[in-house]
Protein backbone atom coordinates (compact mmCIF):
# COMPACT_ATOMS: atom_id res chain seq x y z
CA UNK A 1 0.00 0.00 0.00
CA UNK A 2 2.64 2.65 0.68
CA UNK A 3 4.60 1.10 -2.11
CA UNK A 4 1.49 2.10 -4.00
CA UNK A 5 1.06 5.80 -2.66
CA UNK A 6 5.12 6.08 -3.09
CA UNK A 7 4.45 5.65 -6.95
CA UNK A 8 1.61 7.39 -7.01
CA UNK A 9 3.41 10.28 -5.88
CA UNK A 10 6.68 9.59 -8.20
CA UNK A 11 4.33 9.62 -10.94
CA UNK A 12 3.05 12.99 -10.48
CA UNK A 13 6.30 14.77 -9.77
CA UNK A 14 7.81 13.44 -13.30
CA UNK A 15 4.73 14.84 -14.67
CA UNK A 16 5.21 18.12 -13.30
CA UNK A 17 8.41 18.24 -14.68
CA UNK A 18 7.74 16.95 -17.97
CA UNK A 19 5.01 19.82 -18.02
CA UNK A 20 7.56 22.44 -16.38
CA UNK A 21 9.90 21.50 -19.57
CA UNK A 22 7.00 21.70 -21.96
CA UNK A 23 6.16 25.25 -20.73
CA UNK A 24 10.22 26.23 -21.22
CA UNK A 25 10.45 24.43 -24.37
CA UNK A 26 7.02 26.76 -25.48
CA UNK A 27 8.55 30.36 -24.13
CA UNK A 28 11.57 29.58 -25.55
CA UNK A 29 10.38 29.19 -29.06
CA UNK A 30 8.85 32.63 -28.96
CA UNK A 31 9.68 34.44 -32.09
CA UNK A 32 8.89 37.42 -33.72
CA UNK A 33 8.93 37.61 -37.06
CA UNK A 34 10.66 40.75 -38.06
CA UNK A 35 8.14 42.12 -41.20
CA UNK A 36 8.29 45.27 -40.85
CA UNK A 37 7.69 46.03 -44.41
CA UNK A 38 9.69 49.77 -45.53
CA UNK A 39 7.42 50.09 -48.57
CA UNK A 40 4.41 49.90 -46.45
CA UNK A 41 2.09 53.00 -46.74
CA UNK A 42 1.70 55.35 -43.65
CA UNK A 43 -1.76 56.91 -42.41
CA UNK A 44 -1.83 60.43 -41.43
CA UNK A 45 -3.62 62.10 -38.23
CA UNK A 46 -4.22 65.13 -36.87
CA UNK A 47 -1.34 65.28 -33.91
CA UNK A 48 -3.54 66.47 -31.15
CA UNK A 49 -7.04 64.48 -31.28
CA UNK A 50 -5.31 61.70 -33.80
CA UNK A 51 -8.58 61.75 -36.76
CA UNK A 52 -7.35 60.36 -39.65
CA UNK A 53 -7.46 62.69 -42.78
CA UNK A 54 -5.28 60.96 -45.04
CA UNK A 55 -2.59 58.62 -46.20
CA UNK A 56 1.43 57.78 -48.53
CA UNK A 57 -1.04 56.26 -51.37
CA UNK A 58 -1.85 60.05 -52.46
CA UNK A 59 1.13 61.18 -51.36
CA UNK A 60 2.41 64.44 -53.98
CA UNK A 61 6.36 64.55 -52.69
CA UNK A 62 7.26 67.04 -49.20
CA UNK A 63 9.48 70.16 -48.72
CA UNK A 64 11.67 69.30 -46.78
CA UNK A 65 13.00 72.56 -45.84
CA UNK A 66 9.56 74.14 -44.62
CA UNK A 67 9.16 70.17 -43.01
CA UNK A 68 6.30 69.58 -44.87
CA UNK A 69 4.33 66.91 -46.92
CA UNK A 70 1.69 67.36 -49.28
CA UNK A 71 -0.72 65.00 -50.28
CA UNK A 72 -2.98 65.04 -53.30
CA UNK A 73 -6.49 64.26 -51.39
CA UNK A 74 -7.79 64.04 -47.80
CA UNK A 75 -10.82 63.49 -46.54
CA UNK A 76 -13.56 65.74 -44.76
CA UNK A 77 -11.50 65.65 -41.99
CA UNK A 78 -10.01 68.63 -43.06
CA UNK A 79 -11.56 71.79 -43.14
CA UNK A 80 -10.63 73.95 -45.88
CA UNK A 81 -10.27 77.59 -44.89
CA UNK A 82 -12.21 80.45 -46.44
CA UNK A 83 -10.03 83.47 -45.78
CA UNK A 84 -7.04 83.65 -47.93
CA UNK A 85 -3.93 85.08 -45.99
CA UNK A 86 -0.46 86.40 -47.77
CA UNK A 87 1.96 83.44 -47.46
CA UNK A 88 5.47 83.66 -47.90
CA UNK A 89 8.36 85.79 -46.11
CA UNK A 90 10.19 87.09 -49.06
CA UNK A 91 8.49 89.07 -52.03
CA UNK A 92 9.74 86.19 -54.24
CA UNK A 93 7.42 83.60 -52.85
CA UNK A 94 4.57 85.80 -51.95
CA UNK A 95 1.27 84.04 -52.86
CA UNK A 96 -2.02 83.51 -51.42
CA UNK A 97 -2.99 80.67 -48.69
CA UNK A 98 -5.79 79.17 -47.17
CA UNK A 99 -5.26 77.31 -43.72
CA UNK A 100 -6.51 73.98 -43.33
CA UNK A 101 -7.67 72.70 -40.33
CA UNK A 102 -8.43 69.45 -38.42
CA UNK A 103 -12.36 69.10 -37.93
CA UNK A 104 -12.20 67.35 -34.90
CA UNK A 105 -10.25 69.94 -32.44
CA UNK A 106 -9.75 72.68 -34.88
CA UNK A 107 -5.64 72.38 -34.54
CA UNK A 108 -3.78 73.99 -37.22
CA UNK A 109 -2.63 71.42 -39.81
CA UNK A 110 -0.95 73.11 -42.62
CA UNK A 111 -2.27 75.32 -45.65
CA UNK A 112 -2.93 75.19 -49.19
CA UNK A 113 -1.80 77.64 -51.76
CA UNK A 114 -4.68 79.27 -53.96
CA UNK A 115 -2.38 80.94 -56.42
CA UNK A 116 1.79 80.75 -56.56
CA UNK A 117 4.60 81.71 -58.01
CA UNK A 118 6.05 79.85 -60.83
CA UNK A 119 8.46 78.53 -58.41
CA UNK A 120 6.15 76.89 -55.94
CA UNK A 121 3.68 75.50 -58.41
CA UNK A 122 4.22 72.42 -57.38
CA UNK A 123 2.29 72.97 -54.28
CA UNK A 124 -0.75 74.44 -55.75
CA UNK A 125 -4.15 73.34 -55.03
CA UNK A 126 -2.99 70.39 -53.00
CA UNK A 127 -2.27 70.11 -49.12
CA UNK A 128 0.96 71.01 -47.57
CA UNK A 129 0.69 70.00 -44.23
CA UNK A 130 2.73 70.43 -41.00
CA UNK A 131 4.90 67.44 -39.85
CA UNK A 132 5.27 68.70 -36.35
CA UNK A 133 1.03 69.37 -36.42
CA UNK A 134 0.63 65.87 -37.36
CA UNK A 135 1.60 62.12 -36.57
CA UNK A 136 1.44 59.31 -38.97
CA UNK A 137 1.05 55.04 -38.41
CA UNK A 138 2.72 52.98 -40.55
CA UNK A 139 0.64 49.69 -41.91
CA UNK A 140 1.92 46.45 -40.30
CA UNK A 141 3.71 48.74 -38.05
CA UNK A 142 6.33 46.23 -36.61
CA UNK A 143 6.09 47.24 -33.08
CA UNK A 144 2.42 45.97 -32.95
CA UNK A 145 1.42 42.80 -29.82
CA UNK A 146 1.47 39.59 -31.76
CA UNK A 147 -1.17 36.85 -30.11
CA UNK A 148 0.17 34.31 -27.77
CA UNK A 149 -0.96 31.31 -30.07
CA UNK A 150 1.54 28.51 -31.00
CA UNK A 151 2.97 29.10 -34.69
CA UNK A 152 1.06 25.93 -35.68
CA UNK A 153 -2.46 27.09 -34.12
CA UNK A 154 -2.22 30.47 -35.75
CA UNK A 155 -4.37 31.74 -38.67
CA UNK A 156 -3.60 33.08 -41.54
CA UNK A 157 -4.19 36.76 -42.26
CA UNK A 158 -7.12 37.54 -45.00
CA UNK A 159 -4.25 39.35 -46.63
CA UNK A 160 -2.50 36.27 -46.88
CA UNK A 161 -5.66 34.45 -48.30
CA UNK A 162 -6.34 36.76 -50.91
CA UNK A 163 -2.79 36.36 -52.09
CA UNK A 164 -2.91 33.08 -52.09
CA UNK A 165 -6.13 33.07 -54.04
CA UNK A 166 -4.49 35.20 -56.87
CA UNK A 167 -1.27 32.81 -56.94
CA UNK A 168 -4.49 29.93 -57.09
CA UNK A 169 -6.34 32.09 -60.04
CA UNK A 170 -2.49 32.49 -61.64
CA UNK A 171 -2.43 28.62 -62.16
CA UNK A 172 -5.31 27.99 -62.79
CA UNK A 173 -5.27 30.45 -66.15
CA UNK A 174 -1.64 28.39 -66.52
CA UNK A 175 -3.42 25.14 -66.52
CA UNK A 176 -5.61 26.18 -69.15
CA UNK A 177 -3.29 27.51 -71.56
CA UNK A 178 -0.55 24.36 -70.64
CA UNK A 179 -4.03 22.08 -71.18
CA UNK A 180 -5.02 23.79 -74.91
CA UNK A 181 -1.49 23.22 -75.79
CA UNK A 182 -1.33 19.75 -74.68
CA UNK A 183 -4.72 19.43 -76.32
CA UNK A 184 -2.87 20.47 -79.91
CA UNK A 185 0.06 18.42 -79.35
CA UNK A 186 -2.18 15.33 -78.75
CA UNK A 187 -4.07 16.26 -82.25
CA UNK A 188 -0.88 16.59 -84.14
CA UNK A 189 0.57 13.37 -82.52
CA UNK A 190 -2.25 11.67 -83.30
CA UNK A 191 -2.86 13.22 -86.93
CA UNK A 192 0.88 12.37 -87.73
CA UNK A 193 0.28 8.29 -86.52
CA UNK A 194 -2.21 8.12 -88.42
CA UNK A 195 -0.86 9.23 -91.54
CA UNK A 196 2.18 7.01 -90.78
CA UNK B 1 20.71 12.91 -88.32
CA UNK B 2 19.26 15.28 -90.83
CA UNK B 3 16.12 12.80 -90.69
CA UNK B 4 16.00 13.56 -87.15
CA UNK B 5 15.96 17.16 -87.15
CA UNK B 6 12.93 17.21 -89.77
CA UNK B 7 11.36 15.13 -87.00
CA UNK B 8 11.61 17.61 -83.99
CA UNK B 9 10.13 20.40 -86.86
CA UNK B 10 7.37 18.20 -88.24
CA UNK B 11 6.21 17.71 -84.30
CA UNK B 12 6.20 21.84 -83.76
CA UNK B 13 2.68 23.04 -85.39
CA UNK B 14 3.56 26.57 -86.71
CA UNK B 15 1.31 28.60 -85.28
CA UNK B 16 2.14 27.54 -81.61
CA UNK B 17 5.59 28.65 -80.53
CA UNK B 18 3.97 31.81 -79.15
CA UNK B 19 1.55 29.74 -77.30
CA UNK B 20 4.90 27.68 -76.07
CA UNK B 21 6.77 30.83 -75.29
CA UNK B 22 4.00 32.24 -73.31
CA UNK B 23 3.72 29.64 -71.21
CA UNK B 24 7.68 29.51 -70.47
CA UNK B 25 7.19 33.43 -69.66
CA UNK B 26 4.40 32.96 -67.14
CA UNK B 27 5.98 30.30 -65.54
CA UNK B 28 9.01 32.14 -64.83
CA UNK B 29 6.87 34.89 -63.92
CA UNK B 30 5.18 32.64 -61.31
CA UNK B 31 8.91 31.50 -59.64
CA UNK B 32 9.50 35.41 -59.32
CA UNK B 33 6.46 36.32 -57.65
CA UNK B 34 7.91 34.22 -54.24
CA UNK B 35 7.30 37.47 -52.42
CA UNK B 36 4.19 38.85 -52.25
CA UNK B 37 3.08 42.11 -53.15
CA UNK B 38 0.23 43.63 -50.49
CA UNK B 39 -3.28 45.16 -52.08
CA UNK B 40 -2.48 48.58 -49.78
CA UNK B 41 -5.59 50.44 -52.00
CA UNK B 42 -7.65 47.75 -49.79
CA UNK B 43 -6.11 48.21 -46.37
CA UNK B 44 -7.79 49.94 -43.21
CA UNK B 45 -6.04 51.11 -40.35
CA UNK B 46 -8.40 50.51 -36.97
CA UNK B 47 -9.22 53.03 -34.86
CA UNK B 48 -10.76 53.33 -31.23
CA UNK B 49 -14.19 54.44 -32.01
CA UNK B 50 -14.45 56.47 -29.05
CA UNK B 51 -15.23 60.15 -30.23
CA UNK B 52 -12.40 62.35 -29.54
CA UNK B 53 -10.09 59.20 -29.05
CA UNK B 54 -9.11 57.87 -32.21
CA UNK B 55 -6.17 55.89 -30.71
CA UNK B 56 -4.91 53.79 -33.57
CA UNK B 57 -5.78 49.94 -32.54
CA UNK B 58 -4.57 48.01 -35.34
CA UNK B 59 -4.98 47.39 -38.96
CA UNK B 60 -6.06 45.19 -41.66
CA UNK B 61 -2.76 43.28 -42.08
CA UNK B 62 -3.06 41.80 -38.39
CA UNK B 63 -6.92 40.97 -38.90
CA UNK B 64 -7.82 37.24 -39.52
CA UNK B 65 -11.30 36.93 -40.28
CA UNK B 66 -14.17 37.74 -37.84
CA UNK B 67 -16.69 35.86 -35.62
CA UNK B 68 -20.19 36.69 -36.45
CA UNK B 69 -21.68 35.52 -33.26
CA UNK B 70 -19.76 37.88 -31.24
CA UNK B 71 -19.42 40.93 -33.59
CA UNK B 72 -15.77 40.85 -33.55
CA UNK B 73 -12.98 41.24 -35.77
CA UNK B 74 -10.03 38.50 -35.49
CA UNK B 75 -6.74 39.75 -34.57
CA UNK B 76 -3.29 38.03 -34.94
CA UNK B 77 -1.20 41.44 -34.06
CA UNK B 78 -2.93 44.72 -33.01
CA UNK B 79 -1.02 48.00 -31.57
CA UNK B 80 0.74 48.25 -28.55
CA UNK B 81 -2.00 51.12 -27.33
CA UNK B 82 -4.67 48.11 -26.59
CA UNK B 83 -3.88 46.92 -23.15
CA UNK B 84 -4.73 43.64 -22.50
CA UNK B 85 -6.09 43.99 -18.49
CA UNK B 86 -4.87 41.30 -16.05
CA UNK B 87 -8.26 40.39 -14.60
CA UNK B 88 -9.79 37.22 -15.95
CA UNK B 89 -13.69 37.85 -16.37
CA UNK B 90 -16.04 35.13 -17.22
CA UNK B 91 -19.53 35.33 -18.34
CA UNK B 92 -22.62 33.15 -17.53
CA UNK B 93 -24.85 34.16 -20.47
CA UNK B 94 -25.17 35.55 -23.69
CA UNK B 95 -22.50 34.56 -26.94
CA UNK B 96 -19.62 34.18 -24.22
CA UNK B 97 -21.51 31.81 -22.12
CA UNK B 98 -19.00 29.75 -19.56
CA UNK B 99 -15.92 31.48 -21.52
CA UNK B 100 -13.41 33.31 -19.65
CA UNK B 101 -11.34 36.07 -20.95
CA UNK B 102 -9.13 38.74 -20.47
CA UNK B 103 -10.25 42.27 -21.70
CA UNK B 104 -8.82 44.75 -24.37
CA UNK B 105 -9.12 48.27 -23.22
CA UNK B 106 -7.87 51.56 -25.52
CA UNK B 107 -5.11 52.91 -23.59
CA UNK B 108 -6.16 56.41 -24.52
CA UNK B 109 -9.83 56.49 -23.43
CA UNK B 110 -9.75 53.12 -21.16
CA UNK B 111 -12.68 51.96 -22.60
CA UNK B 112 -13.50 48.01 -23.76
CA UNK B 113 -12.39 47.46 -26.75
CA UNK B 114 -12.62 43.48 -27.44
CA UNK B 115 -11.62 40.30 -25.61
CA UNK B 116 -8.86 37.89 -25.83
CA UNK B 117 -10.48 34.34 -24.70
CA UNK B 118 -9.18 32.13 -22.14
CA UNK B 119 -11.59 28.83 -21.49
CA UNK B 120 -13.66 28.45 -24.12
CA UNK B 121 -16.93 25.75 -24.57
CA UNK B 122 -15.91 23.80 -27.59
CA UNK B 123 -17.09 26.00 -30.60
CA UNK B 124 -14.63 28.97 -29.46
CA UNK B 125 -12.02 26.67 -29.29
CA UNK B 126 -10.01 27.76 -32.00
CA UNK B 127 -10.15 31.52 -30.95
CA UNK B 128 -8.00 31.57 -27.62
CA UNK B 129 -5.35 33.53 -27.24
CA UNK B 130 -6.39 35.81 -30.19
CA UNK B 131 -7.22 39.22 -30.14
CA UNK B 132 -11.07 40.09 -30.73
CA UNK B 133 -11.84 43.59 -31.48
CA UNK B 134 -15.27 44.30 -31.33
CA UNK B 135 -16.62 45.47 -34.49
CA UNK B 136 -18.60 48.71 -32.54
CA UNK B 137 -16.11 49.85 -30.52
CA UNK B 138 -13.97 50.11 -34.29
CA UNK B 139 -13.73 52.86 -36.95
CA UNK B 140 -11.87 51.91 -40.13
CA UNK B 141 -9.73 54.55 -42.19
CA UNK B 142 -10.05 52.77 -45.42
CA UNK B 143 -6.74 53.63 -47.87
CA UNK B 144 -7.09 55.55 -50.84
CA UNK B 145 -10.60 56.66 -50.57
CA UNK B 146 -9.73 57.95 -47.24
CA UNK B 147 -13.08 56.89 -46.14
CA UNK B 148 -13.69 56.19 -42.28
CA UNK B 149 -16.69 54.02 -41.31
CA UNK B 150 -17.78 51.76 -38.09
CA UNK B 151 -16.44 48.41 -38.80
CA UNK B 152 -19.82 47.03 -38.07
CA UNK B 153 -20.45 47.96 -41.10
CA UNK B 154 -17.56 46.34 -43.02
CA UNK B 155 -17.11 42.36 -43.49
CA UNK B 156 -13.75 40.52 -42.77
CA UNK B 157 -14.93 37.09 -43.30
CA UNK B 158 -12.40 34.59 -44.88
CA UNK B 159 -12.78 32.12 -47.56
CA UNK B 160 -11.92 28.71 -46.94
CA UNK B 161 -9.52 27.61 -49.32
CA UNK B 162 -8.68 23.83 -48.48
CA UNK B 163 -11.70 23.07 -51.41
CA UNK B 164 -10.54 24.85 -54.36
CA UNK B 165 -6.88 24.12 -53.24
CA UNK B 166 -8.50 20.02 -53.24
CA UNK B 167 -9.61 20.52 -57.02
CA UNK B 168 -6.70 22.50 -57.96
CA UNK B 169 -4.73 19.50 -57.46
CA UNK B 170 -7.87 17.04 -59.28
CA UNK B 171 -7.27 19.52 -62.09
CA UNK B 172 -3.40 19.32 -62.14
CA UNK B 173 -3.15 15.98 -61.63
CA UNK B 174 -5.64 14.91 -64.54
CA UNK B 175 -3.22 17.26 -66.58
CA UNK B 176 -0.02 15.15 -65.40
CA UNK B 177 -1.99 12.53 -66.33
CA UNK B 178 -2.66 13.89 -70.20
CA UNK B 179 1.30 14.43 -70.18
CA UNK B 180 2.40 11.12 -69.34
CA UNK B 181 -0.24 10.06 -72.11
CA UNK B 182 1.10 11.91 -74.31
CA UNK B 183 4.41 10.92 -73.48
CA UNK B 184 3.77 7.26 -74.23
CA UNK B 185 2.35 8.36 -77.17
CA UNK B 186 5.68 9.86 -78.46
CA UNK B 187 7.65 7.21 -76.92
CA UNK B 188 5.79 4.55 -78.97
CA UNK B 189 5.50 6.71 -82.30
CA UNK B 190 9.31 7.38 -82.00
CA UNK B 191 10.06 3.41 -81.28
CA UNK B 192 7.93 3.04 -84.47
CA UNK B 193 9.66 6.24 -86.65
CA UNK B 194 13.04 4.21 -85.76
CA UNK B 195 12.11 1.34 -87.83
CA UNK B 196 11.07 2.30 -91.15
CA UNK B 197 12.55 5.69 -91.66
CA UNK B 198 14.52 4.64 -94.38
CA UNK B 199 10.87 3.99 -95.59
CA UNK B 200 9.82 7.81 -94.78
CA UNK B 201 13.15 9.08 -96.25
CA UNK B 202 12.93 6.90 -99.65
CA UNK B 203 8.88 7.86 -99.91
Amino acid sequence: MAQQIDYVGHKDDTYVISEGLSVADSSSKVEDDGEGDSDAPAIFLCGKCRLPFGDSLSWAGSDDQQNQILLKCVNDNIVIGKEPFVSGTSEEQRCLAVHLTCRGCSFKLGHMYMSTPKSLDYKRSIFCLMVENIESYVLGSPDQQVAAVDREERPVTLEYMDNVEQQMTKIKSLAVTIGQRLLEIEVDLQCKSGTT
Amino acid sequence: MSEGKCFLSDCEPCDSSSQSSMISVRLRDMEDSTEHSVEYEKCSVFHCAHSKCNLVLGDSLGACGEVKSLKSIICLKISKDVRVRGKLEMNKEGPLKFCTYNVLECSGCRRFVGFVLHSTPHHLSSLRGLYLLLKEAVNCYMLKSCIIVNASKLRFEHRPLGRSISEMKEDLEAQLKQVNLLKDMLDSRLGHCHLPLSSTVSD
